[in-house]
């Protein structure tokens, strides 16, 4: 914790007794800590209202009063006298210092760049936050040199107003040193990064895009995935995959698994309804309850195995979308055409031979067998539905 | 502008400034409450909420305006004043038990009207409590801080997942089994209180 006791002291004082030699009573400026260390609350309200006060405010022993008038000097534009700002950069108060740093960023083409480059090293990490994010907001575009060492800034506050920074350079951002953004500790700097890797659109790589989407961070999560929305919608059967997540299976294997969940169903309706397929009715009702409870393992076991959402891109993993390549998602089609193969012969071993009849089969019992033949043709075809349809499920 | 480039853009220093004073206004007693239950200490509390709400203004202050009209601001708050704490925590003091006073000196949980006007109930309520809050602190570390964090901040499932990055599943797992801790200790004390 930064503030020390001193401080405490300080902030609790300010909030009882900051009383300007103006005409205010004591009660009139106290606002909460958290306010009044960004310069808000009521002796910023009094400010703003009294800007004939802003000078002696400057002056004023009390430091809640200096930063609320530091604050509102800051918003007047063009107005602004920046000789008080820079001089207020050099107070003896974090807040103060700070609150001249942010407003020092608000002045535009006229916002001076080396005292805020000098103020990037001061020992408190609000004052130089503040002043990453003034440079930032230059108009004639951030200076990379003085910002990207200070991306192994000690304080992740500071590290994420960097990447912003960085990230506002456009074309002449440093991708890679956002792209490296993304393994820091800290979640409000991964968070960052991925916004400022937004912000460069078709420049930055969508791997690390795809791989902060599984990020341990939500907020880092839905930044990902708002930025990869953004950028490009995916389309059905073109699902994005990151490179190099090993502990996903690859798209062959997946289609080798969904192919065996299909096929194998051919010789498991051959051996429960072919040759000599009537017994009873009861064996027939077993066999139907078997094949049922197969059709839920395997469709089980498919949304398990292929895990939703990691159906291959156009069959390459890590291409990018727009590239040029192929978007035909080929496995896909594959997996189809042995699923529609796999339809047609178990539909003619089931109802091939039902009309055939047999010695004591009446039509009761043909219609009985016909009902459990359809029941069992839609349990199959249910279940190679849901291989495919988890074999492309959009997330 | 168009209504992407506006989207992009970061909030006006002004704008900034209301959003912040507003979420000031309504998250600084929650959270402070919420620190002074894991520190004891309303100096240490108000030191860390400050702290936080400050990372929040400066974060605020490099969102994008479509980043503020989607943020949930109380779990997000949650999040960097639990951050605050942690580093806080991890810096200066070994964890601290779980306190349910309020900085007024109040109970956590809720006391009727009808009780606030007779004492001795407000006593026996108050005893109870701090029996609960003993049997609480008793339990194992993740039971411990899901079940406060569940029933004492009132946060819910998806925002202590969120809190802690751990599966909401796990959440649920461990509120239900530290509840169920809960009531078997509550109940070996009673037996034992009875004989």
């Amino acid at each position: 914790m930064e503030h020390n006791d001193n401080e405490r002291r300080l902030t609790t004082h300010a909030r009882q007794q900051a009383t300007p030699a103006w005409s205010m009573d004591s009660e009139a400026f106290a606002s909460p800590a958290a306010l009044a260390l960004v310069g808000l609350g009521k002796a910023a309200t009094y400010l703003e209202t009294h800007p004939e006060y802003l000078t002696a405010a400057l002056a004023y022993s009390d430091w809640v009063v200096r930063t609320a008038a530091v604050q509102v000097l800051g918003k007047q534009g063009e107005r602004t006298p920046l000789e008080p700002l820079l001089n207020a950069l050099q107070d003896e108060h974090v807040a103060v210092r700070a609150m001249a740093a942010r407003a020092l960023g608000m002045q535009g083409k006229r916002t001076p760049v080396e005292p805020l480059i000098v103020a990037l090293h001061d020992p408190e990490w609000r004052v130089r936050t503040a002043a990453v994010l003034a440079l930032g907001k230059l108009p004639n575009g951030t200076l990379i040199e003085p910002l990207v060492p200070m991306m192994h800034d000690a304080h992740a506050a500071v590290r994420a107003a960097v990447v912003w920074a960085l990230g506002r350079l456009g074309e002449q951002a440093p991708i890679e040193q956002l792209v490296m953004a993304l393994q820091d500790t800290a979640w409000s700097v991964r968070e960052a990064a991925v916004m400022a890797l937004k912000e460069q659109g078709e420049r930055a790589p969508i791997a690390p895009l795809l791989t902060a989407r599984w990020d341990e961070d939500s907020s880092v999560r839905q930044a990902a995935q708002a930025a990869l929305d953004y950028r490009f919608e995916e389309q059905p059967g073109q699902k994005l995959v990151p490179e190099h997540m090993g502990r996903f299976p690859s798209s062959w294997l997946r289609l080798a698994a969904a192919t065996i969940s299909v096929v194998i169903l051919i010789p498991l309706i051959a051996g429960l309804f072919g040759g000599d397929w009537y017994v009873s009715r009861s064996d027939t009702i077993s066999k139907l309850i078997a094949l049922g409870v197969v059709c839920l393992a395997i469709s089980i076991i498919n949304s398990i195995y292929q895990r939703k959402r990691f159906s291959a891109w156009s069959g390459q993993q890590g291409a990018q979308p727009g590239s040029g390549e192929s978007t035909i998602p080929w496995h896909g089609v594959v997996l189809l055409a042995i699923s529609a193969i796999a339809l047609v012969v178990m539909t003619g071993l089931l109802l091939g031979a039902v009309t055939a009849g047999g010695p004591g089969i009446t039509a009761d019992i043909v219609y009985f067998i016909l009902v459990s033949r359809l029941i069992a043709l839609g349990c199959v075809s249910f279940t190679v539905v849901i291989v495919n349809k988890v074999f492309h499920l959009k997330r | 502008m168009d209504q992407d480039m506006e989207d992009r853009s970061n909030l006006p220093a002004a704008q900034v400034d209301a959003y912040y004073e507003q979420l000031v206004s309504t998250y600084w007693p929650p959270l402070q409450a919420f620190i002074l239950r894991r520190t004891g200490s309303p100096q240490d509390a108000e030191d860390i909420v400050q702290e936080a709400f400050v990372h929040a203004y400066y974060a605020l202050e490099r969102y994008s305006l479509q980043q503020v009209r989607t943020l949930q601001a109380r779990p997000w708050l949650y999040k960097i004043t639990w951050n605050v704490y942690r580093n806080y925590m991890s810096r200066i003091k070994p964890p601290a038990a779980v306190s349910l006073d309020t900085p007024s000196g109040d109970f956590l949980l809720d006391l009727d009207d009808e009780w606030q006007e007779r004492p001795e109930a407000v006593y026996e309520q108050g005893e109870r409590r701090r029996e609960l809050e003993t049997l609480v602190d008793a339990l194992p570390e993740p039971y411990r801080e899901v079940i406060g964090l569940y029933y004492f901040d009132d946060l819910s499932h998806q925002e202590i997942a969120d809190l802690l990055n751990r599966p909401v599943g796990t959440i649920k797992t461990h509120v239900h089994r530290g509840l169920r801790m809960l009531r078997k200790a509550l109940q070996t004390k009673e037996g034992r209180s009875i004989r």
